[in-house]
Formats: structure tokens, C-alpha cells, sequence
């Protein structure tokens, strides 16, 4: 993880796009055990709708997430679709006129979505959904600015993921099956841990020069 | 069971294309055409109503869109809530310059998207209120029932509210309407066999046949039991005594709405309306205007669910008041 720039932003956008598409099939079943086993579906249309915008003329971040939140509100009104949409808003405001974020204010920007998230979705922080992973990573980039990267991210978003598969859930759809998700991935949690996989393997976000050949 | 379709993509639009060629007072409306509204809605400045949410329900949201009942809905995917886009929409073709009441069940994604619609809704100057259908007694305890779901009970504030807001009551009054119906109304459901999303090669749930789950929700959320099926009475029974059980001080007039999930047929919910009537009339409670057939459903789905509106005497003038939509008219 480095500076990130619409070239940075784009790489990671193309990204996610095949993570998600590659994820469909898992995390639909995921969601199947305490949902309608739509996740993965609803993601990758929303991933793919996203791909599709021309980031490349866009004059800063800020406008460039904006346009993202855009097609991702056009693909969905789920509610987890309907967060990332909210998190991509915040961001946008966070990154309003800049063209480049550095990676020291990465941790605080991934912060502002997730208090985004809470204020619009009405959860809190320990109920077992991606806001849980996002402020683990968050938190976890945040120890050490410096040499943040998306290894790290993966870490952390496993980390998320292992220390609350044995917790409920507590909101939305699975917080009424209560103690019967306990030893289950929440979906929103899953879908976050393998963005942050994908991205980590992917290496996007380097800029070419510190790209080791 | 298999499914007529197009392809899983076009499956809300086609539909919604269908239901505007089929029935002329209709119209879709919105960038995407997610929004339908009223062919011809009248130019009388008065209180708008608003509903949405994810598409599978039919005549849940969209077809409560006539005179006396909702001005406009904003459609989601399957299952999914309507966008924020699609809410502004149709708050804009529901304003009529006296307000606007967003009525709608009680879920993440719709809820969501109506707030951020109605903070831009606000910065227009439309004044917008807010009621969440949350009549699902099985998904959550009467102490909790600001967390349940809203179902099929939802259409009794759709018609109380809309007669109101046809009589020119400001959006106050409507609203206050609308939340009293709310709380006088109470549902349960039960599924006899799942759904499948459309394209989808799963069921959203797995039912064995010969099973029956008590209190599950219109997505297949889960109910109260699990168990072999038990005869109609002993169903109609136990669904009336939990109902009842919610009743809020003194009544003597109820509404009852017998629903099919989709596949159950008629025959099956006339057989639990017999057994209903019988035991409310042994109750000494008179039933005004029962509705029975398919109100709210989940596409294919086999159940049924049944809805109590305790009335008084605010709510029952405007339960029989003239209304009309393509799938309920009260003459």
C-alpha cells in the first residue's frame, strides 16, 4: 500500500471486480445459511457496476469515489450494498480536491467509512458485521503507518474474521438466529477478508517504481 | 418448481413492464424505472404516501399504488431494498405540496435508503414522515417490536393512511394514522416450501416436505417451530392465540387478512378463514371487510400468513372508506 492516486484507485477497482465474480459461488452460500444466499450475487453485480465507471477524467478522489457510490447505489438497495455505498461516500468526503492520499491517512479515511456505516446502518461496533472487519483494519494500519500495506489489511481482516466466527451476530437478518451463528462467518465479513486477500496477492496499489521485478 | 423467465437480470423490469401494460392506472416512472406511480394522479395539493421495498411480493409493494391507497413505490431488486435514487423518485411523484409519509417494512436496506432519501427529499423542501411496518409478532418479542419485520399487515396502513390523506388531513395526522394502524396490527406467517431467487440454482431455505415452519418471514427468515405439518385447525388456532394475545385493551371488531405465500391455493386459506371466523364469532368479535387471497407473497413460496387489525373507531371509517388498486378495491 502506498500513495494512492485514480490509478491506484482504479487498479484496486479491477481488482475487486474479479474477486468478486471469483467469490460469487462462496459467499452466496455463506449468506445462504442465515440469509436469502444472495451475497455473492449482489456483490459481484455491484463490484462489476462499479468497474464500469471511467475513473480517468475524474478531477480528484473525492469525485472519483463519488462516482463510485454512484453506481453502486444504481446496482443495489440491499443493505449491505446500500453500506458500501455509504462508505464510498465517506470517503469521497474525506478525500474531497485531493489527488493523492498519503498512506499515513489511509487508516484514518478507512475510520471515516466506518463511522459512516455504524451512523447509517444503526449497528454497533462487536455485532458481527463488516464494520467489525473494516475497523480491525483500520486499527491494525493504523499501529504502523509506515510500512501499512495490504498484507497487513488481509491480516487484520482475517483476524476480524477468526476472533468473531464464535460470536453471534447481533443485527440485521442473522441477529435473529442469536447464538445459532456462533461458528459461522458473517457474509459482509467474509466479502471484506477476501477483498482484502485479493488485493494483498494482487500487490495493486504499489506504484510501478516499488514494484520489485 | 420450475420458473418462467427471461433471465435472472431482467426479472424485475419485465415484470414491472407487464404489471404497467396490464393495468392502465399505472405507471413507471424514474430514471431507471424503478419508480411506478399513478397514471393519472390529480393535481389536488393533500398528503402523499410513499411506499417501497424489494421486489418478490407482488401485490406487496407496487400494487397497493391506486386511489385511497399509496400515490407512488420505489421497486428493489429480488429481495432487495429499493435504491436511494428510486426512493427520491418517488417521494418527488408522491409530493403533492402538503408532505410526504415514506411507509414501509421494517428492513435494513429499505430503511437506509429511505432516510438518505428523505434528507434529500428535505433539502427540496418535501416535508416527509416516516412509518415502518413492523406487524411480524413471530420475529421478535412484544417488548422488542420496534425490531420486528413488517408483512402482509402493512396493506391496513397503506388504506387507513391513504383514505386520510384523501380527505386533505395534514401529514401529521396522517402519519399518526398510519402508526396507530400499525400498532393495532399484527401478523403471522407460516412456510410449507421455500422460494428460489430467480436464476438461482438453491432454495433461500431448506423445508423437508411434509414440514412446516411456524413463524418464518416472507425472505424464509426463521420462525418460532420446526416441525411436521399439523391440521388447518390446529394451525388457525394457535395463530389466533398469538395474535390475540398482542390485542391492546378492549375490542370488539377486528379485520382479518388470510394471505397466500404464493403457491398456497385459495381452497387452503378458505379451510383456515372457517376455522378463524368461528372461534373469533365464539369470542364475540365481529370481522369487518376479511380479505382472503394472495396480498403479500414470496414468488413461489407455499404458506400462508394471517393479519389482525384490532379497529376502533379512528381506524375502521378509514378501512371502509373507497379505495382502488389493480389488486384491492373497496367500493
Amino acid at each position: 500500500m502506498t500513495d494512492v492516486t485514480i490509478r491506484e484507485i482504479s487498479a484496486i477497482v479491477e481488482r475487486a471486480r474479479l474477486a468478486f465474480d471469483a467469490a460469487e459461488s462462496d459467499l452466496n452460500a455463506a449468506d445462504g445459511r442465515f440469509g436469502d444466499g444472495d451475497t455473492g450475487t449482489m456483490l459481484n453485480r455491484l463490484a462489476s457496476a462499479i468497474a464500469l465507471v471511467d475513473l480517468k477524467a475524474e478531477p480528484d478522489l473525492g469525485s472519483a469515489f463519488r462516482k463510485m457510490a454512484a453506481a453502486a447505489s444504481r446496482s443495489t438497495g440491499s443493505s449491505l450494498g446500500t453500506l458500501v455505498m455509504t462508505a464510498l461516500l465517506a470517503v469521497s468526503k474525506y478525500a474531497a480536491g485531493q489527488s493523492t492520499l498519503s498512506r499515513q491517512a489511509i487508516p484514518e479515511m478507512i475510520e471515516a467509512a466506518a463511522t459512516a456505516m455504524l451512523a447509517r446502518g444503526g449497528a454497533s461496533l462487536g455485532d458481527k458485521t463488516i464494520v467489525d472487519s473494516i475497523a480491525t483494519v483500520a486499527g491494525e494500519l493504523k499501529t504502523a503507518p509506515a510500512v501499512a500495506s495490504w498484507e497487513v489489511a488481509s491480516a487484520a481482516s482475517r483476524k476480524a474474521l477468526d476472533s468473531f466466527r464464535d460470536r453471534p451476530s447481533r443485527i440485521g437478518r442473522a441477529g435473529r438466529y442469536g447464538n445459532k451463528t456462533i461458528g459461522f462467518d458473517d457474509p459482509g465479513m467474509l466479502a471484506f477478508a477476501i477483498l482484502c486477500g485479493a488485493l494483498a496477492r494482487s500487490n495493486v496499489g504499489l506504484r510501478p517504481e516499488e514494484v520489485s521485478e | 418448481m420450475s420458473q418462467i423467465i427471461n433471465s435472472a437480470l431482467q426479472y424485475v423490469d419485465e415484470m414491472l413492464e407487464g404489471l404497467v401494460a396490464a393495468n392502465r392506472s399505472l405507471v413507471r416512472l424514474g430514471e431507471a424505472g424503478r419508480v411506478v406511480g399513478l397514471s393519472t394522479p390529480g393535481d389536488r395539493a393533500r398528503v402523499g404516501i410513499v411506499s417501497g421495498g424489494g421486489s418478490g411480493h407482488l401485490p406487496l409493494f407496487t400494487g397497493y399504488v391506486g386511489s385511497g391507497l399509496l400515490d407512488a413505490c420505489a421497486i428493489g431488486n429480488v429481495f432487495e431494498g429499493p435504491n436511494v435514487q428510486s426512493c427520491m423518485e418517488a417521494i418527488r411523484v408522491a409530493d403533492r405540496g402538503r408532505g410526504v409519509l415514506c411507509l414501509y417494512g421494517n428492513y435494513g436496506g429499505d430503511r437506509m435508503n429511505f432516510d438518505m432519501a428523505s434528507e434529500l427529499a428535505e433539502a427540496e423542501g418535501i416535508e416527509t414522515s416516516t412509518v415502518l411496518g413492523i406487524d411480524d409478532v413471530a420475529s421478535a418479542s412484544f417488548d422488542e417490536h420496534s425490531r420486528r419485520r413488517g408483512v402482509a399487515g402493512i396493506i391496513y396502513a397503506y388504506k387507513t393512511a391513504g383514505a386520510l390523506a384523501a380527505l386533505g388531513a395534514s401529514l401529521a395526522d396522517v402519519t399518526e394514522m398510519a402508526r396507530r394502524t400499525v400498532e393495532r396490527t399484527k401478523t403471522i406467517g407460516f412456510a410449507l416450501s421455500p422460494c428460489r431467487l430467480p436464476g438461482a440454482a438453491v432454495a433461500s431455505f431448506e423445508l423437508a416436505e411434509g414440514e412446516i415452519g411456524m413463524g418464518m418471514g416472507i425472505h424464509g427468515e426463521p420462525g418460532i417451530w420446526q416441525d411436521r405439518v399439523k391440521p388447518a385447525d390446529d394451525l388457525a388456532d394457535e395463530m389466533l392465540d398469538r395474535l390475540m394475545a398482542e390485542a391492546l385493551g378492549d375490542f370488539r371488531r377486528v379485520t382479518v387478512l388470510v394471505n397466500s405465500l404464493g403457491a398456497t391455493p385459495l381452497e387452503e386459506l378458505f379451510i383456515l378463514y372457517r376455522r378463524l371466523a368461528r372461534r373469533l364469532s365464539d369470542h364475540g368479535v365481529e370481522i369487518v371487510l376479511p380479505l382472503v387471497g394472495r396480498y403479500t407473497t414470496s414468488m413461489e413460496m407455499a404458506g400462508a400468513s394471517v393479519s389482525l387489525c384490532f379497529l376502533d373507531e379512528d381506524i375502521e371509517p378509514h378501512l371502509l372508506a373507497p379505495a382502488s388498486c389493480p389488486f384491492w378495491t373497496v367500493p
